[in-house]
């Protein structure tokens, strides 16, 4: 698996709660919006999306309901009282893994330490010649 | 080029699901509104409905995610399961030693149906199962095992020497 695959898998529960914060969504809607959200960077897999948002309900961060909408039955997602906590807790833990990625990065010469990755050009380690 | 229907994609998934039908059958409608969604979009930007079916049906990856659907309600459903066949079992326990207790002998249905923990019993057999169940069915089936246990006690009064 390429990492950046192995980054949106990790992200998963972390992304489906930060869409429902909002409000209540069904499955393909909750895979649109984060295409269209990302500008096309996270494309959730059908079978990565569901599995996680029945395991999440089963855990209590999640409830559904069966609504009909244009003639057409869909189960809709919300997150709980217990989801907000828990989606509290993973973005606090993403904006440390971040700050310190960044921090590591800027360190190693990857960027400046200061600013987000990517905006300053890769300058690579001096060869030991 | 290979053709395919939802209903063959829905019944490759099923085949790899071995769960309660009713868990089932809520878990492939979900599955198959989002593959009419798909086919629907892909109809409407005026693709081929055969490469977007097959495409979802790809991406899904039937196997992998069936896997973990069955690995995510079979403990679910045994755990149920199990709750599900307490739950009366011990609404009928504490009827046995609380309601005809203390002194062993059984009371008759007028006097057992104006005792007030009789009807604390009662609630709590139906509405308990009602919080914890997704599925109103099941509570009423613990409310009805939970019944049967009561009638049994009153007809059978030798169960009270156990």
């Amino acid at each position: 698996m390429a990492p950046r695959d192995q980054m949106r898998k990790g992200s998963t529960d972390f992304l489906i709660l930060s869409l429902l914060k909002d409000r209540p969504m069904y499955g393909y809607e909750i895979i649109q919006q984060l295409e269209r959200r990302s500008g096309g960077y996270f494309e959730m897999k059908e079978g990565l999306l569901y599995p996680a948002l029945h395991r999440m309900q089963h855990n209590g961060w999640l409830t559904s309901d069966w609504r009909s909408v244009d003639g057409r039955r869909r189960k809709y997602y919300a997150i709980t009282k217990v989801g907000g906590e828990i989606l509290g807790e993973q973005a606090a833990e993403w904006k440390t893994f971040l700050e310190q990625l960044y921090a590591l990065m800027g360190a190693d010469g990857y960027g400046d330490s200061n600013s987000r990755p990517g905006a300053g050009a890769y300058q690579p380690a001096a060869s030991p010649e | 080029m290979e053709t395919v229907t939802v209903d063959q994609v829905l019944g490759r998934i099923s085949q790899q699901l071995h769960l309660s039908k009713e868990t089932e059958t809520e878990v492939l409608a979900e599955i198959r509104t989002h593959l009419e969604d798909a086919l629907e979009d892909a109809a409407n930007r005026g693709e081929d409905e055969q490469v977007a079916l097959l495409t979802a049906a790809e991406e899904f990856g039937i196997e992998e995610a069936s896997a973990e659907l069955q690995k995510i309600h079979a403990s679910w459903d045994g755990l149920s399961a199990i709750i599900a066949t307490a739950l009366p079992v011990l609404f009928g326990v504490i009827l046995r030693w609380i309601v005809f207790a203390p002194d062993g002998s059984i009371l008759n249905w007028p006097k057992l149906l104006i005792r007030p923990e009789f009807y604390v019993l009662a609630i709590a057999a139906l509405f308990i199962p009602l919080h914890y169940f997704r599925r109103w069915r099941f509570a009423l089936v613990c409310w009805g095992i939970f019944w049967l246990i009561t009638v049994i006690f009153v007809i059978f009064p030798s169960i009270n020497d156990w």
